[in-house]
């Protein structure tokens, strides 16, 4: 035996999917569903013949087939393709609604919380009056007003969600910016921005991350319902909320599938979403 | 331009690196006003190791946290000067101190465990402030960081330097704390109690550390701490401070320590367990610092001049009799 302790542990990247021998399953499942259904609606070409909007008079409303899966609905059109074209739409731009409202609200979040004061002040009032009116409500008057299409359904989400990001995220940075380590870096001489944005920010952006994860489903949520009241995405682009819709008046006449169908995809996804945002919050929660 | 350069040159022979000059600063509790700090005045010349000392709330912290613009809201600098190089920091609304931070100044925390950012690799945080001043490459600023690490003693660089602070050991994250006080040359470096984290023999190698980088850099240092042997350790000068004033000050730290003129200074030095010598009860302070709000708001009194370069507050009969008296421990 020697004296001399060599450490001979190495520094190793810590893997998001595996903690010591506790193993991530909601992380893993939910990272695997969400993973199914994205490769599916980018390789829609792929996995179906029709086209999503290709109507077919001879073959309408009828049942699962081999040479239409899901049936089709009353103009003909084959469901599979349009469920799996629609989770493209919807899956987009619940992400892209997710990524703006996201990087607005860290930065908003992190400057009011760095500095506090005025600016501060004003932030946080403008951040109360959002959250005065009722999510929906707010959502559905900015889509009347800014008219039916993805970019406004985009900018109505993103004028109302910064808001939750940036709470989460000023509250942390008051947290942090009164520590010995940022200290340490203002003796340091670094710059402002540079404390806030490298240095400030990479320790307070995990837990908006992991909102971020529900808020793709609210927001999945968001986009199927106002294409099902006929606001948004504007047919014949297919996507879920409005394919619901359409199914409605034949679900009494038991043609239940078009209906169900892309509610099964909204509810699937979501629960992936949902499980992938568990596994982030278990994850982090562990490194605190 | 040149005959300023000469007299630049001139001053900073005799001017010392950093000079406190009658610093106060008040704390506003409720409104009202107390004294934190009674006209602290102390300088620290090139290559000089001052040791600030006293009890918990003597203010010494204080005085570091008001020279790198630290201080709390509550408390603010009500008048006094702190001058680097001759430049007060404090007279144009923080641009000198912007401009000494880091590369004239730079600060050493007492826990490294929260003085450094949890989520960055240390190899990078070493060399940030650096590499954003002379905008390197990362390859660049990861060789610095490197060779920093090497010379605070930190073995297999290389592969430390992507570790995150959490994975190192509390000596470690001191040294790295070290490299990156230093990563800049810095002229003046304030400690605060850097190694009252850290078990007995780390604190050796770190004091080591810092003598061997005092040689280097000739840097001034104001070593703030309450830890006496460490004092006698590494610093050449001393400060004595209690209840937000200096009571004692010398710049030959032996004489001073020899026979302190100021019954505080004694009853802190009495209060040192020895290992030589006959064994004796060790004999513990009577009283500690008042709080704030208790204390008296008459200002202080000039220091007198004991020898050249040693004074002493006059005490005042009490507190003579207070510190005189001493409990046994």
């Amino acid at each position: 035996m020697t004296a001399v302790f060599v450490l001979k542990k190495p520094i190793r990247r810590t893997s998001l999917f595996s903690r010591k021998r506790e193993r991530n399953l909601h992380l893993i499942l939910g990272v695997v569903i969400v993973g199914i259904i994205v490769l599916m609606a980018v390789f829609a070409p792929l996995l179906t013949r029709y086209s999503p909007t290709a109507q077919d008079f001879t073959a309408t409303l009828q049942g699962p087939s081999w040479s239409h899966l899901l049936g089709t609905d009353n103009l003909g059109r084959d469901v599979w393709s349009r469920v799996i074209y629609g989770g493209r739409i919807d899956l987009f731009l619940a992400t892209v609604a997710v990524a703006a409202p996201l990087v607005i609200g860290t930065v908003v979040g992190a400057l009011s919380g760095y500095f506090g004061g005025w600016f501060d002040l004003i932030i946080m009032r403008v951040a109360d009056i959002v959250v005065a009116f009722p999510f929906y409500v707010l959502v559905i008057s900015l889509v009347f007003i800014l008219g039916n299409g993805i970019g406004s359904i985009f900018v109505a989400i993103s004028i109302v969600s910064w808001v939750a990001y940036a709470r989460i995220v000023r509250a942390e940075a008051l947290v942090i910016r009164s520590t010995d380590f940022m200290d340490a870096l203002r003796v340091g001489g670094i710059g402002t921005g540079r404390i806030v944005f490298r240095h400030l920010v990479p320790n307070i952006v995990s837990q908006a991350i992991v909102y971020s994860m529900s808020d793709i489903v609210g927001n999945i949520a968001v986009i199927v319902t106002l294409s099902y009241f006929g606001l948004g995405i504007v047919p014949p682009t297919p996507d879920w909320g409005s394919m619901m819709a359409d199914g409605q008046p034949f679900f009494a006449g038991g043609y239940y599938g078009l209906m169900v169908m892309p509610a099964l995809a909204v509810i699937v996804t979501s629960f992936g979403l949902s499980l992938i945002g568990d596994g982030l919050a278990n994850l982090l929660r562990v490194k605190k | 331009m040149t005959e300023g350069g000469s007299q630049a040159v001139d001053q900073a022979d005799s001017t010392p690196l950093l000079e406190i000059d009658r610093l106060c600063v008040s704390a506003r509790i409720k409104g009202e006003q107390f004294r934190a700090l009674d006209a602290v005045s102390l300088t620290v010349r090139r290559g000089e190791a001052r040791g600030l000392v006293g009890e918990s709330g003597s203010g010494k912290s204080i005085t570091l946290r008001a020279a790198m613009g630290l201080l709390p809201h509550s408390l603010s600098v009500t008048s006094g000067a702190i001058r680097f190089k001759g430049r007060d920091l404090l007279a144009d609304g923080g641009k000198s101190l912007a401009a000494v931070r880091g590369t004239g100044i730079a600060m050493v925390f007492q826990e490294p465990a929260v003085a450094l950012n949890p989520v960055m690799r240390v190899g990078r945080q070493i060399v940030d402030s650096v590499a954003w001043r002379r905008g390197w490459s990362r390859r660049e600023a990861r060789e610095f960081a490197v060779e920093l690490m090497t010379q605070v003693g930190i073995r297999d660089p290389r592969r430390w330097a992507d570790a995150y602070p959490h994975q190192l050991s509390g000596g470690m994250r001191q040294r790295v704390m070290i490299a990156a006080a230093v990563a800049c040359q810095p002229e003046m470096i304030f400690c605060d109690e850097p190694t009252t984290a850290l078990d007995v023999t780390v604190q050796a190698q770190i004091l080591a550390l810092f003598k061997k980088l005092q040689q280097e850099l000739n840097a001034g240092f104001l070593y703030v701490t309450h830890d006496l042997s460490v004092v006698a350790e590494f610093c050449s000068t001393l400060s004595v401070m209690y209840a937000g004033r200096i009571v004692e000050q010398a710049d030959d730290l032996k004489a001073m320590v020899a026979e302190p003129a100021h019954p505080y200074t004694r009853a802190l030095l009495a209060a040192v367990p020895r290992i030589k010598g006959p064994a004796k009860r060790l004999r513990g302070l009577a009283s500690s610092a008042p709080p704030l709000t208790e204390r008296s708001q008459a200002p202080a009194q000039p220091l007198a001049q004991i020898r050249p370069g040693w004074q002493a507050a006059l005490a005042t009969k009490d507190e003579i009799a207070l510190f005189s008296t001493g409990v046994e421990a």
